[in-house]
């Protein structure tokens, strides 16, 4: 009962870093200036930085973390393994691939092409590891089958980051992209990520009994009269769905898939109906909380890089003090 | 009562100049911020690139202190000086562009700066947009006199095979531009069969690189680096993208060729 009550907790958290993420920024504003200029009052310098600057990063930043937040939930229900993480069938990668390559051949200097290919790539690589792994059919075999595909996209990737050492602005696009960030977001990164994620998520929200079975193992599952081969085929698209979109639009971001899950599990139980929601929330927060840190601490610094700085020694402590 | 009538003519002119000229210019890439002190008045500077101070990068890192410089490469970075003027590079990240369009700010994105002509026509851009095209065509003209005069000198010299060991990604084979022989930085066996007879470096690769070069062993064996021929430039100029590229080649054609400058 009382983990219930737990539930308004990520909600609380989502709100106050949605909130900092439109009021700090190089443009310093007072709190009645940005309820203004969100409603287009006020001077055009504070009503571009929050209408077309600040919200439009908010947006994206807050589905980005709830995406691949959900993503983890699934990836480690499905997988029964603590590791599993949204990027396990090669989706990062493979986004990551399409995205440098389009970038490599100078093909990124219009705002959709960079995250079309990022999409594209997802697809494909995750469609690869799921026909790759068909025959046996087992989660065992799609985990190996991703592993594998994982290292043979980042080896492409690698290439072509090498193959363009010498020219450093566009060694220094790719890295920006590889690094994650929701610098200069616009308009057109909210069309291409929020909605499809929105709707990912809410057609995700019912899978929690499912995922609680799945969670037991197939046999069990199966036993407890699961259509496991299509529930497991239903995630696997939705998380694929989600990743991928994330990736897309805010290039490679760490740690918010594998950490998040896990917090709120410590906090709220193993039960994937309230589990899924709460880590949708927690995700966009962090990620928003993060975005909030790369903005206020000294230049440079990628949202990718803080939320692994963040992760990293949090997750280290939740293992040693519930070991 | 003629020469008070031509103060006040001068000063309505001069202020309609200054009006129809930008006032609060923001520069975002260290190539810029070199044309943009060059022509500016200092007035109408109100911020510089996140690397104009940074002197492996910018030859004018010294007088760029005296200005505010950008925290960030994003749109609300630049968008906090309120600028009337922006100039960006082809290579500024798209959507910080567009961000920078849709907030209605007029932008110059330098787009070629391969040869000197680009470098010049990027002047005569600048300069125009700045309403100092009298200083633009000043300094087109000095530096094509000094690349003329550069050539007065190399003129009839022998071909110097030069290698560029120049790490540092994107920089311009300055020997190639300067009309030199030249080659692209390929580290490898092929150099010992190339045996250039002298070899250029960045200081931005640190002090001791003749040390450090004499452990590598494409490097060891070649005659060049055992006689010590090894002609170290400033960074920023070797990768200038500016009129300072034409001090690149008279720094290097004074090391290559020390007899004609005498």
């Amino acid at each position: 009962m009382k983990r219930r009550s737990v539930l308004w907790l990520p909600a609380v958290l989502l709100l106050l870093a949605f909130l900092a993420s439109l009021a700090f920024g190089e443009v310093r504003l007072a709190l009645p200036e940005i309820v203004q200029g969100l409603r287009g009052r006020g001077s055009p310098l504070t009503v571009t930085v929050l209408r077309e600057f600040r919200l439009p990063r908010s947006l994206v930043g807050a589905a980005v973390g709830a995406a691949l937040a959900a993503s983890g939930v699934v990836m480690q229900a499905l997988f029964r393994n603590a590791l599993a993480s949204p990027g396990l069938l090669g989706v990062s990668s493979g986004a990551a691939l399409g995205a440098v390559s389009v970038l490599a051949s100078g093909m990124g200097r219009t705002l959709w092409t960079v995250p079309l290919a990022a999409i594209a790539g997802a697809f494909v690589s995750t469609a690869a590891a799921v026909v790759l792994a068909r025959k046996g059919a087992g989660t065992d075999r799609l985990l190996l089958s991703g592993i594998a595909l994982n290292a043979l996209l980042d080896a492409g990737t690698a290439f072509l980051l090498s193959v363009t050492a010498g020219r450093l602005e566009l060694n220094g696009q790719i890295l920006f992209w590889l690094m994650g960030g929701l610098e200069s977001r616009t308009v057109e990164h909210v069309i291409v990520g929020f909605p499809a994620i929105a709707m990912a998520c809410v057609l995700l929200l019912p899978l929690g009994r499912a995922l609680n079975l799945v969670s037991l193992g197939e046999q069990t599952a199966q036993s407890l009269g699961v259509d496991v081969r299509r529930v497991r085929s239903q995630l696997i698209v939705l998380s694929t769905v989600l990743t991928a979109l994330a990736t897309s639009v805010a290039g490679i971001i760490g740690f918010v898939g594998l950490v998040v899950p896990h917090l709120l599990r410590v906090l709220l139980g193993p039960d994937h109906r309230r589990l899924l929601p709460a880590s949708m929330m927690a995700g966009a927060a962090l990620t928003l909380a993060c975005d909030v840190a790369t903005r206020l601490l000294p230049g440079g610094l990628r949202l990718g890089v803080v939320t692994a700085f963040v992760g990293g020694p949090f997750f280290l402590w939740m293992l040693r003090t519930l070991a | 009562m003629r020469p008070s009538w031509t103060i006040v003519l001068c000063a309505l002119l001069g202020s309609a100049a200054v009006h129809a000229s930008p006032r609060r210019v923001v520069s975002q890439t260290v190539g810029t911020d070199e044309l943009l002190l060059a022509l500016a008045d200092p007035g109408q500077i109100a911020a510089l690139s996140r690397f104009a101070r940074d002197p492996a990068f910018s030859v004018d890192a010294k007088q760029a202190a005296a200005y505010p410089k950008l925290e960030r490469d994003d749109a609300e970075s630049v968008i906090r000086f309120q600028p009337d003027l922006v100039l960006a590079a082809s290579y500024t990240e798209p959507e910080t562009l567009t961000l920078l369009r849709r907030a209605g700010v007029k932008l110059i994105v330098a787009e070629q700066f391969e040869s000197l002509e680009d470098v010049y026509s990027n002047i005569r851009t600048l300069g125009a947009a700045l309403g100092h095209s009298d200083r633009a065509g000043e300094l087109i003209r000095t530096t094509r006199a000094r690349v003329i005069d550069l050539a007065r000198k190399l003129n009839g010299v022998k071909p110097v095979r030069i290698q560029d060991l120049c790490d540092h990604a994107g920089a311009i084979n300055v020997a190639a531009e300067a009309g030199l022989v030249g080659h692209a930085r390929t580290p490898d066996e092929r150099l010992l069969t190339w045996n250039p007879e002298v070899l250029i470096a960045s200081d931005n690769e640190g002090p001791d690189l003749v040390t450090r070069l004499r452990q590598v062993p494409a490097y060891k064996h070649l005659p060049a680096l055992r006689a010590g021929r090894l002609v170290v430039l400033p960074g920023s100029l070797l990768a200038s993208v500016t009129h300072y590229r034409v001090a690149a080649f008279e720094a290097l054609a004074r090391e290559l060729h020390p007899e004609r400058f005498r």
